[in-house]
């Protein structure tokens, strides 16, 4: 059943987030339930846990590179590696840096070039020093490293749908390198329509273009953005290659290099929905359970089993239909004034949520209407009052002065036994009892609904055969 | 309705004049005066850009005795012609009860009021509301489309704030609609105006 807590990535220190005086893998009672158990056929992880031998991620890269072409840049030439912030999160980190300078060392190698790294971020004007100081990435690119934010200057590029906004430094080289992570963050929003291009209308946009992402488009039809961003000339003239770490429930299960980043979405896109499909529509399953947001960044993009807290969250509606114009959007009110049953509704099977530790500063005001929200120490109450994107927020949530109280206090109030910690976790979940009970009573069902129903049904609706999974 | 439960406080012993702050104030409350940082307490909105952005520390937030509320009040709204609020809304893509700001849950009929009242700038509107204090990023395209429909073409600021970028799903062509049949923009149209 679950063996001994298997303990989690660590957590960077961050003036954005508080430390964690506990971590929710050393409660009693919390042990790990490998996804392998869930789910023993999906294919074999390379990485799937903290600590785990980050020489699979270097040989992986190195293969992946070995058929990419980059006979494009030539000497002289100025090259920008592109990182983004989640996947400074993804297991401590530790596997996409090794990436990053994997794809640097290679790129150096073959073409004679210097590379520089863009560390493309979220919102705070520290995060880009935050990571580049953790990782050591001004040692690593021999000081070639800038952040950079929805507020820097910005550049004008012609779409097929008009002018948008992308982040200048980000493209201020002759090419650049997409080097991302695949983790099927924010379903709600994208829909599983070409995942692998979202940085191009979030982490490597303008703020006014990631707001015309989320709030002037339905989440369907928002996918137009990022496509028409990518098959710009702009872009297009620039895009050197794309390398992304892959990613299953099971963990990271490879490295991917390619020249044409659609050819890389759609092996991203197939593979999600024959394994996230499944993890998610089990979470979807769930009668009840209380959530612990333990640790790496925003608390809806923390991992349990791969599967991020926003995710499970707005798991009821089947995000991977696309027959389903319900939306999670900014437009998503206009809808529910229309016709209630466009509304995503929110997973009720989440009783509680404590807060152990995350990162405030995206707009979460849904949780505390949700379930009961419980904070465990002074720092975190303190950060979270201060916090602009949620106003409301303390004055519906409680505190608790330690990790175990607030649990107990979650589970009474919650009326369930059932833990699930979202700590940064692939390869397994850090769970209760009970919950690894129930998971492993459904998932066998699961597996084989989304096989004969959803799965071909998912597939149909991108224009992918059956016989190319 | 912003709720402002905290206010930025500059030390002037730090502050340098180097006008990181000004440059990212939603609302412009703080203006570099004589080469120091000085805060407007009416207008603060305490959305915490200066305080993160500064590389020296110099910007504090304290808490306020009693918050204090930003918003365009009822009455205001109600006086408003309906026809010609939800004509703006609409023109900008918008329905005016729905909330616009997610962070504030500010209504979109509010920032239009504020608009039609005379707000020509996004930190007028931002003066008047309580928008884009937040998490600052994901309204910011409906207050720039709400000025376009009322003012016409906008005049970004030299700081970079922000750029006149308003493009929606109603830009996009019937061509493009059709040569992406997986993105069902063309229902996502429908759903909205069936």
């Amino acid at each position: 059943m679950i063996v001994p807590a298997i303990q989690p990535p660590p957590i960077m220190p961050s003036k954005y987030g508080p430390a964690a005086a506990m971590r929710a893998a050393d409660l009693p009672g919390i042990g790990s339930l490998s996804v392998k158990e869930l789910f023993p056929e999906f294919a074999p992880e390379m990485f799937n846990h903290y600590g785990g031998d980050l020489a699979a991620i270097i040989k992986a890269t190195e293969d992946a590179l070995a058929g990419v072409d980059m006979s494009m840049i030539k000497p002289g030439h100025t090259v920008n590696i592109l990182s983004c912030e989640h996947g400074f999160s993804i297991f401590g980190g530790g596997p996409y840096v090794e990436m990053i300078k994997t794809i640097k060392r290679v790129v150096e190698e073959r073409t004679g070039c210097k590379t520089r790294l863009r560390l493309a971020m979220y919102r705070g004007f520290k995060e880009a020093d935050e990571v580049r100081e953790y990782f050591g990435l001004d040692e690593i690119f021999e000081g070639r490293v800038a952040g950079a934010g929805p507020w820097d200057k910005g550049l004008e590029i012609e779409t097929e749908i008009g002018p948008v906004y992308v982040v200048k430094k980000v493209f201020d080289a002759d090419w650049f390198i997409h080097a991302y992570y695949d983790d099927p963050r924010e379903i709600y929003f994208h829909r599983m329509l070409n995942r692998g291009l979202k940085a191009f209308v979030m982490a490597y946009a303008r703020v006014e273009t990631r707001s015309a992402f989320h709030f002037s488009f339905l989440n369907r039809g928002g996918a137009v953005l990022p496509r028409a961003i990518y098959n710009s000339p702009f872009i297009q003239e620039k895009h050197a290659f794309s390398c992304f770490m892959r990613t299953s429930p099971n963990g990271i299960i490879g490295i991917d290099g390619d020249n044409d980043l659609l050819a890389i979405d759609r092996r991203i896109t197939i593979n999600h929905l024959k394994t996230f499909g499944k993890m998610v529509r089990l979470i979807a399953d769930l009668d009840d359970f209380i959530a612990i947001w333990d640790g790496g960044r925003w608390g809806y993009y923390i991992h349990a089993g791969g599967v991020c807290f926003g995710v499970v969250m707005n798991c009821d509606f089947d995000a991977f239909d696309l027959e389903q114009p319900a939306a999670l959007s900014g437009l998503d009110d206009l809808i529910h004034k229309r016709d209630p049953e466009y509304i995503m509704d929110m997973n009720r099977a989440i009783k509680a949520v404590v807060i152990n530790q995350s990162w405030p500063g995206i707009v979460i005001s849904d949780v505390p209407k949700l379930a009961p929200t419980i904070l465990v120490g002074r720092q975190n109450a303190e950060l979270w009052d201060k916090d602009p994107a949620n106003p409301h927020f303390m004055d519906f949530a409680v505190t608790a002065e330690t990790l175990p109280a607030a649990v107990n206090f979650a589970k009474r109030v919650g009326g369930t036994e059932k833990v699930l910690a979202f700590d940064g976790s692939f390869g397994y979940l850090t769970l209760s009892e009970p919950l690894a009970e129930e998971m492993l009573a459904k998932a066998p069902a699961i597996s084989t609904k989304v096989d004969e129903h959803y799965l071909p049904m998912w597939l149909a609706q991108r224009g992918i055969d059956m016989a190319e999974v | 309705m912003k709720i402002v439960r905290y206010q930025a406080r500059v030390d002037e012993s730090k502050c340098n004049g180097d006008k990181l702050c000004e440059n990212m104030c939603p609302a412009g409350a703080i203006k570099v005066i004589d080469k120091k940082a000085v805060v407007d307490p009416d207008n603060c909105m305490a959305c915490l850009r200066c305080e993160d952005v500064c590389p020296h520390s110099a910007v504090t937030m304290e808490k306020l005795p009693h918050p204090r509320f930003v918003g365009v009040d009822p009455a205001e709204i109600e006086k408003m012609d309906v026809t010609d609020l939800n004509a703006l809304c609409l023109e900008a893509g918008l329905m005016a009860d729905i909330p616009m700001c997610f962070c504030t849950w500010t209504q979109a009929k509010e920032a239009a009021t504020a608009i039609m009242q005379g707000a020509k700038t996004p930190e007028a509107v931002t003066r008047k509301t309580g928008v884009c204090t937040g998490c600052g990023i994901y309204c910011v395209g409906s207050v720039l489309k709400l000025l376009k429909a009322q003012w016409g073409e906008l005049d970004p600021p030299k700081s970079g704030l922000w750029v006149d970028s308003t493009v929606s799903m109603w830009d996009v062509s019937d061509e493009v609609e059709e040569k992406y049949p997986e993105f069902h923009l063309k229902e996502d149209k429908q759903v909205l105006f069936e």
